[in-house]
Order: C-alpha cells, then sequence, then structure tokens
C-alpha cells in the first residue's frame, strides 16, 4: 500500500496552479524582489553532524516481529477499511477515523478528544506511528496493534466490547472475508483472539502512514552531500531557528533523531490536573502496560519471546518521576497538529515558543530534568525558532 | 592480591567495543571512552562486559547523566556467558550528553564499582 500523501485534491490544482502563476507574476512585477537572497549559515562540523542525526527521512519502517499482520497486503487493506468503519463502536457512529482524520494528519484539531464522552488529553497524530516504542501520551501501550484495541473497548472512545466485536466481524460477510484472507483463517470462537487480529490489521494499515518530506530534509540532504547551494535555499531565518534549537535551546536533546523525538518522557512543566482528579501521565501509563494481556510479554505477541522488540517492556523501570511526564512528540507535520500539549493546552507554534521562553521552573519536578530553564528569547529569536519548526511540516 | 578488571569488550554484533579499566590502576579506566557509532540516542543497545579474573561477580548495571540529574528509564538485566564474560541488556540512552556507566561488582568480599564516563553525541 502507498503511504498516504498530503497533497491536494485534485480538484484543488487548478486553484494552485492559478494561485502559484499570480504570485509569481507579483514578484516579477515587484520593483525591487523581498525575497532574500539565498545564503548558508556557517555551521561547524558538529552542528553539521547534529543536523544530520535528523535524517534520512523516511526512515525504513521499523520491524515489529509481534505482528505478523505487517508482511500482508490484505492485512493492511482490511485495517483501512476498518479505520474508516462507524460500526465499530458501540453507537454505531464512531470510527477510528472520527477522531484520526486524514486532512488533518490524523488527528482532530480539537484541545482534548471527543469520544463517546469528553477526554482529558490531546488526539496524537498518527503520522509515523509505526517508528515508536511507546504509544500513547502516557506510553501505556508498546505496540501499535495493542494501541489500535485499547480505543475500541475503552468507554469514553469507542465503547465496544469484545464479544460484540468478535459477533460483527463473525456475521457480517464483508468483514468476515477480508478477515480470513488476512490471517488465512476464518474468524474463529475465540473472541479474544479475533480482537488482537482487528487490532493488528488496523495497526498494518496505519504503518503506512508515513510524513512527507519537507524543506527541511531537502535541506539535511544538500548539506550532507556537500551542496551548499542547493543548502542556501533553505530560508536564513529557519536556519537560524535551527541553531537555537539544536544549540543554545538544546531542544534537541529530547527532540532527537529523524522524528524529532526520543520515544521517552518528560515533564515541561504543563499542568496535569484534570476535573477531579490528576492525569499521572508515565506513571500510570506504566501500570497499565504492565498489567495489558496485550503487551509484548502476553500470548498474543506473533514473535513470543523472540522479539526483539519486547526489550523495552521487559526493562523498563517504573519510578516516581515519572508521574506527570508525557511522552516527546515527534515535531514533523506540526503546522497540521495545532492545538499543542498532551492536554491540548496551547493553540499555536509560536505560543509553544513561548512557553519553552518563560518555562515555569517552580512547576517542574524538582527531580526532574536538570537542564530545563527558560530560554529567555527575544523576539527575533522566537520567531526564528518558530520559522523552523514550520519547516518540519509541508 | 587478585584484581577486577574490566578486559576491552570483545563484542561486535548489536553492541559496544569499549576498553574500560581497572578499579585498582593496573588497567587504567580512560576518562572518557569513544562511544561506539552503534549506540543511538534513545534505541536499546547491548552490551558485553569482560571481567577479570573470571571470579568477579557482576551485581549491577547502572547509567547516569550527572549534569541532568536522572539516569535510564530502564533497569538493565545481565547473564554470565562463562569466562568473566558478561551479556548485560535492556540499556536505553535516551539523551546526547555525558552518560556515567555504574558497573558493580564483587571479587571476593570486596564491592568494586567503576564509573566510566561516556559522552553520546
Amino acid at each position: 500500500m502507498r503511504s498516504h500523501a498530503l497533497w491536494p485534491r485534485a480538484w484543488a490544482w487548478p486553484f494552485v496552479v492559478t494561485l502559484c502563476a499570480a504570485v509569481l507574476t507579483a514578484f516579477a512585477a515587484a520593483p525591487n524582489n523581498p525575497t532574500p537572497a539565498p545564503a548558508l549559515l556557517d555551521f561547524s562540523p558538529a552542528e553539521r553532524a547534529q543536523i544530520a542525526a535528523h535524517g534520512p527521512w523516511p526512515p525504513p519502517r521499523r520491524p515489529d516481529a509481534s505482528n505478523a499482520a505487517l508482511k500482508r497486503p490484505l492485512a493492511a487493506s482490511f485495517g483501512a477499511s476498518l479505520f474508516f468503519d462507524a460500526r465499530l463502536s458501540a453507537n454505531g457512529q464512531l470510527a477510528c477515523a472520527s477522531c484520526h482524520q486524514p486532512h488533518l494528519a490524523f488527528q482532530d484539531g480539537l484541545a482534548t478528544a471527543q469520544g463517546a464522552t469528553r477526554g482529558h488529553r490531546n488526539t496524537p497524530s498518527l503520522l509515523d506511528a509505526a517508528q515508536w516504542r511507546w504509544l500513547g501520551w502516557d506510553g501505556a501501550h508498546d505496540s501499535l496493534w495493542s494501541a489500535s484495541i485499547t480505543p475500541l473497548l475503552a468507554q469514553a472512545e469507542m465503547n465496544q466490547t469484545v464479544s460484540a466485536l468478535a459477533q460483527l466481524v463473525r456475521s457480517a460477510p464483508e468483514l468476515a472475508a477480508p478477515y480470513r484472507a488476512a490471517f488465512r483463517a476464518a474468524p474463529g470462537a475465540d473472541d479474544a483472539r479475533v480482537v488482537v487480529n482487528l487490532g493488528k490489521a488496523l495497526a498494518a494499515y496505519q504503518s503506512t502512514l508515513v510524513s512527507p518530506r519537507t524543506s527541511f530534509d531537502e535541506f539535511r540532504d544538500a548539506l550532507a552531500r556537500g551542496d551548499t547551494a542547493s543548502a542556501a535555499r533553505y530560508p536564513v531565518q529557519a536556519q537560524r531557528g535551527l541553531r537555537l534549537f539544536l544549540g543554545e535551546g538544546r531542544c534537541a536533546v529530547c527532540h532527537a533523531g529523524p522524528s524529532f523525538t526520543n520515544g521517552e518522557f518528560g515533564d515541561i512543566g504543563i499542568p496535569f490536573f484534570v476535573p477531579g482528579g490528576v492525569d499521572a501521565g508515565r506513571y500510570k501509563g506504566l501500570e497499565k502496560l504492565r498489567a495489558d494481556p496485550h503487551n509484548r510479554l502476553g500470548r498474543y505477541n506473533d514473535a513470543g519471546r523472540r522479539d526483539p522488540g519486547a526489550v523495552g517492556t521487559r526493562h523498563v523501570n517504573l519510578q516516581p518521576r515519572h508521574f506527570g511526564e508525557f511522552r516527546v512528540p515527534g515535531l514533523r507535520q506540526l503546522t497540521r497538529t495545532a492545538p499543542y500539549m498532551h492536554n491540548g493546552s496551547i493553540a499555536s507554534l509560536e505560543a509553544v515558543v513561548q512557553h519553552y521562553s518563560k518555562l515555569p521552573e517552580d512547576r517542574l519536578h524538582v527531580d526532574g530534568e536538570r537542564i530545563l530553564r527558560p530560554l529567555n528569547l527575544n523576539e527575533k529569536q522566537a520567531a526564528d525558532l518558530a520559522a523552523f519548526l514550520r519547516s518540519l511540516s509541508r | 592480591m587478585a584484581m577486577a578488571v574490566l578486559r576491552p569488550w570483545a563484542v561486535v554484533a548489536a553492541a559496544w567495543l569499549c576498553t574500560l579499566g581497572a578499579a585498582h590502576g593496573a588497567c587504567p579506566l580512560p576518562a572518557n571512552a569513544p562511544v561506539p557509532s552503534r549506540i543511538q540516542v534513545g534505541e536499546p543497545f547491548v552490551m558485553r562486559l569482560t571481567l577479570c579474573p573470571a571470579s568477579v561477580k557482576l551485581t549491577q548495571v547502572d547509567a547516569t547523566m550527572p549534569e541532568h540529574r536522572h539516569g535510564m528509564n530502564y533497569q538493565p538485566s545481565f547473564t554470565a556467558q562463562g569466562a568473566g564474560m558478561w551479556r548485560v541488556e535492556g540499556m536505553v540512552w535516551h539523551m546526547p550528553g555525558r552518560w556515567e556507566l555504574r558497573v558493580d561488582a564483587r571479587l571476593g568480599q570486596t564491592p568494586v564499582r567503576l564509573t566510566p564516563s561516556l559522552t553520546l553525541p
């Protein structure tokens, strides 16, 4: 299956072409071309190495031995149809795609999710989800397929039951047939196994959702191959923001690698109070992970004890400082995934930059990350950093 | 007196080649040993330790980031491979920067701790 493309729809192309032509005409007519001349900052060898570490993009798909369905195209196509099927919810009105909307980078644009009831966390984008070791803001899941099962059954989300889901698949020929094709067996009497396979088919589809390449990727690749002319086409403002991101801002300490996340968890001073209590984040997520029969140490792992991906689940360590920590999100396609943070409490990219500029140190864990401190950015620096972050989207 | 020595790493597969030294000066511990390129931020890796003499018993392995005031989010496990070799699994260094490895071992009744520092780029 092809990766999901984020291009304008076919009907929009005439308008896009017209708009581009108008913009070109306007620039040609202007007496003084306002476009800054291409330039390349004097990145040091160390900075160049840091920049190179944020690519190449897209990376090879991370193998997942726990889900044999990933190797079967028919499972991915079955998963795609399930993803948009509202019959998977108890009220027949909610599909996975109701919250993970393709035109919104597979999130919903809301501060907090609206399933069967209102949730207290922001719906994360599913782009690049196959790259992640931990899924969910609290990392309660260690595979994409187990993370796909929970929303089906959660009361606040799709509110289904294992038996109802299994019965639906067995009784609906248009579901039973592709199930049989994907898993080489008809949906059996073991309800739990049928639902696990639904999760694995959904994961097979979601693993095809990959962020498109961006202007940053073109810059990074040009710099890596020594093509300074091409690298200089990357806006200077974004280059300055990148330098800040890597250096003084120390953003890359957590937002590392091609996906701009180290895949772990942190407390950056976002309140974790929710109506009626607190959201314990990673601390509770780890407790849920350990109790989950669908984790990689359980019987539904297709690779059993030979799964190399289980090493994290086997060794992860529950610590008090995990309380109130949330997953470090990737930064690709950021401009499409507002609002931001685990509770959707920050509306814009500029406001996110301001959050880090004025970081509330008194809110951070006393035993937390010592290097976090307010960046105290001036107006130009804040604009530069935002320009760099925007360049991670297309 | 017998001496606890960490011999050079001998692992090639999915691991890390590094030289660790002795607790008592026979093989000086490098102040900042090179980090093999196989170790990537946020990715699990396997270490193989060789303890000398072979009677040295490994008791714990951990790593911290002193400047950040935290350690790993994982508790490594280890298994004896024979002839003083140990396989350490579950290591994840989730940030670039200086990591201080803590290798605790026991030579007879004498506890030994080695704390080499390595900087992950």
